[in-house]
């Protein structure tokens, strides 16, 4: 579903991600773990078209990333972002922000879609109208995921989904893409700091540590200890 | 914030709500209700005029040249009888006049310049601010003159130029906006969705511009009147017979030792009016401007 | 707990004026602690960190505060005036703070900031003592290479260098408290437990009293004596660290399921259900 092959990303000078390659299967939770300034961020960004100087492949659900219009690769892949707080405009009410996406594709029966959506991350009709301001941190990030989820994508990108919140709602937030992901039939690239949401949500992950790959586990391997490297060690003794 | 407030029904209670709310925070400024009021009293001068003057302020009265304030001319009369009072009200709407065409005018293209160039960088930035910086270079009322000159003088002719050297700080001050904007995660999100980046410009990144933009409008109002008064004053602005305020006080001043309100009363009126826009101004910048609205 | 606590609170509340009324974020705290490593815990909003703010004295303006008694190493902290407050939080209190980006000067030197941090407390220092006692610290906080990083400015150091320095600063004044609201929150998870056994050592070693204020229980719980649980401005219950997994309150419980772990069970994470009567009772 999504193979990214030898990728290097450069920003200026620095090399953010280094010859990095990995493939998730249709379906598939995957994991990338690592530190600020691993990189791990910044394959989902590339993967998107939000960074300009890379090289190597990307491919998501059989459509090249380089060449392939952000409007139809926005069909098939959508994005959360970490921060809820920054990803809404603070202008928009909510049932602006999630019928945005549609408008710009031009779909039809957005109201209804809208609607529905809301309904699926589980907030009642009432949302539409109001402001990002007006909402908790939990209810933000749901009104983004929803947001995501309409142009109805195969692929989610999720870059640290739950980091910017408090434990209890991140839970609640995590459950719900565990739902979306089985009701939608989605895959997922999460990419997190804390090993512990990895190993909850994903079947595989990366670890990834100064812009390379580490090495690449199932999640049976990690609980079993089964990993080479000892930054892996390092990382499930700080969890 | 767990509990949340009733819920709205409509887009319209949304906004209204957020209004009431501006509203709310606005009427705990007391100079900036100030200086609303005072704004508001120009406009209510400009559209009212004929029913407050007291005397036509075109008709000349040689006998009664230069007379004192007294009860028929609340604040004298000028160096050819004609009623002060009346003429500052009149002046009220070219005041208005200019102001409002000057903005209307110049914070749309230095925000449409400033939004191009920060969201696309690169050549167009440099080629945009480049231009921005020539224009910033020369001072403004020396820039004004220029243009007046080529133009030709009256108060169209002003406005336009005041226009041409008004419009550069808007684009300086949305580009600035635009380059934090452009690379936020709401921008991000509809660009991921397809949108062109027309659409992103002037539906997303021009929105979150026009409060530091409606801000600085307000303090420029101020700055706007002086330099418009300052080429009234030289000449170049409003032609007699208009009873421009600027151009008052440049015939004023011949006689300002000896009848001093005829010089001082359109003063006073300039004086006033750019005090309440900067007023407004401040208390719009304590209300709008987003750096300060986080540390509310 | 020794006969006289270094701290002592009784029914703290803060209000903010806000449009609909006056919104009580801290609603009736009570604790009082000595020489020992205490933890507070809650979520946003739960007021841990306005609780720490009004110890120190450097509440935000608009804050309503009303205490029955605040009493710090027993100085009235109610009655005293604002020059001898702020002469406390430059002896006898330090603070440090989640991001050391923001707590550091960032036109000064590091090795400038600690030396006017150690004048400050004792202006009979001299520079050259209080350079020396600089290095000292930062070599005692685990940094390599002191001479290096005292000439550095606060942008060319890591953040969990900075923070390091924030606590080489802060201890450096032997302060009789010291309060620290999330300070490994912006750092990464490798560097956290670093960080946090600096501090420790700190602060044993001179045996200050310490409140650790997180949202993160498993740390809390692994550096402090005692752990007290707020949840919407009040406190809830209070533990020995040790004894987490024996919390009593739902609210405690429902913190701890709630977390995932590495080796948790697949599925569906239990939810933490919010009770109407946590606000009350």
């Amino acid at each position: 579903m999504i193979d990214v092959r030898n990728v290097t990303v450069r920003f200026g000078d620095a090399v953010a991600v280094a010859d990095v390659s990995l493939h998730v299967r249709p379906g598939e939770s995957f994991g990338l773990v690592g530190e600020s300034g691993s990189g791990k961020s910044t394959i989902l960004r590339t993967a998107v078209g939000l960074t300009s100087d890379w090289s190597g492949e990307i491919t998501i659900d059989g459509y090249d990333a380089k060449s392939t219009p952000t409007r139809e690769l926005a069909q098939r892949v959508q994005m959360v972002f970490q921060d809820p707080y920054a990803s809404l405009h603070p202008r928009f009410t909510v049932g602006r922000a999630i019928a945005e996406p549609m408008r710009i594709q031009k779909m039809a029966g957005i109201e209804e879609r809208v609607d529905e959506l809301l309904r699926l991350i589980g907030l009642d009709a009432s949302f539409r109208s109001r402001y990002p301001h007006e909402l908790s941190g939990g209810q933000r990030q749901r009104v983004a995921i929803a947001r995501a989820l309409a142009l109805q994508p195969k692929v989610l990108l999720l870059d640290e989904p739950t980091s910017a919140l408090d434990v209890s709602v991140q839970a609640e937030i995590l459950n719900l893409l565990e739902d979306l992901r089985a009701e939608l039939d989605l895959t997922f690239l999460i990419v997190s700091h804390n090993l512990a949401v990895i190993s909850h949500m994903c079947d595989r992950l990366m670890v990834m540590q100064d812009s390379r790959a580490v090495e690449v586990l199932t999640r049976e391997q990690l609980r079993a200890r089964e990993f080479s490297s000892p930054y892996t060690r390092k990382l499930l003794e700080a969890a | 914030m767990t509990e949340v407030a009733a819920a709205p029904t409509s887009m319209r209670q949304a906004r209204a709500r957020e209004w009431r709310s501006f509203v709310r925070r606005f009427s705990r400024k007391p100079l900036g209700v100030m200086g609303l009021v005072i704004v508001l009293a120009l406009v209510f001068c400009a559209i009212f005029a004929p029913m407050l003057a007291t005397h036509d302020p075109y008709a000349i009265s040689l006998p009664e040249r230069l007379a004192a304030p007294s009860a028929t001319y609340w604040l004298g009369a000028d160096e050819l009888g004609r009623d002060i009072y009346s003429r500052i009200i009149y002046g009220s709407r070219l005041t208005l006049f200019i102001v409002v065409l000057v903005v209307v005018t110049s914070a749309p293209i230095g925000l449409l310049i400033g939004v191009i160039a920060g969201n696309y960088g690169g050549m167009i930035d440099r080629v945009f601010m480049r231009v921005t910086d020539v224009f910033l270079a020369v001072p403004k009322l020396l820039l004004a003159l220029a243009f007046v000159a080529a133009l030709g003088p009256g108060i169209v002719n002003a406005a336009l130029a005041i226009t041409l050297t008004a419009w550069p700080p808007y684009a300086r001050l949305a580009r600035a906006e635009t380059l934090l904007i452009r690379n936020t995660d709401y921008v991000n999100a509809v660009r991921l969705a397809g949108a062109s980046e027309w659409r992103i410009m002037m539906l997303h990144i021009v929105p979150m511009c026009t409060s530091s933009v409606i801000v600085r409008m307000t303090f420029d109002m101020a700055g706007i009147i002086l330099t418009a008064a300052g080429l009234g004053f030289i000449g170049l602005g409003a032609q007699p017979p208009l009873p421009e305020w600027g151009a008052m006080i440049s015939t004023g001043r011949k006689f300002i030792f000896d009848q001093w309100w005829v010089a001082t009363a359109p003063g006073f009126a300039i004086f006033i009016v750019s005090l309440a826009f900067n007023l407004l101004g401040d208390a719009l910048r304590d209300l709008l401007d987003p750096h300060l609205r986080q540390r509310r | 707990m020794s006969a006289a606590p270094l701290v002592s609170i009784e029914n703290l509340r803060i209000a903010f004026e806000r449009d609909a009324g006056p919104v009580e974020a801290v609603r009736g705290v009570s604790f009082e602690f000595g020489r020992e490593r205490l933890g507070i815990v809650g979520e946003s909003g739960s007021g841990k960190s306005l609780t720490a703010r009004a110890l120190m004295g450097v509440l935000p303006g608009h804050a309503r505060l009303s205490v029955d008694r605040m009493e710090f190493d027993g100085i009235d902290l109610t009655r005293v005036s604002t020059r001898t407050r702020r002469k406390l939080r430059g002896e006898r209190m330090g603070m440090i703070l989640q991001d050391p980006k923001f707590s550091l000067n960032p036109v000064l030197r590091v090795g400038t900031q600690i030396v006017e941090s150690i004048r400050i407390g004792d202006p009979r220092v001299s520079r050259r003592a209080a350079r020396l006692k600089a290095l000292e610290t930062l070599e005692a906080v685990q940094i390599r290479n002191p001479e290096r990083v005292f000439k550095q400015y606060p942008h060319e150091v890591s953040g969990g260098m900075g923070q390091r320095v924030m606590i080489a600063m802060m201890v450096v004044r032997q302060p009789a408290l010291l309060i620290a609201d999330e300070p490994t929150s912006a750092l990464d998870v490798t560097v956290q437990d670093q960080v946090m056994s600096i501090l420790d050592e700190a602060v044993g070693e001179r045996g200050m009293g310490l409140m650790l204020i997180s949202h993160d229980l498993r740390l809390v719980s692994r550096f402090c004596d005692r752990v007290i649980i707020m949840y919407a401005g009040r406190v809830l219950e209070t533990l020995p660290a040790g004894k987490l997994a024996e919390a009593q309150h739902p609210y405690t419980r429902g913190l701890i399921a709630c977390m995932p772990s590495v080796d948790g069970p697949p599925g569906r994470l239990p939810v933490l259900r919010r009770d109407p009567e946590w606000l009350t009772s």
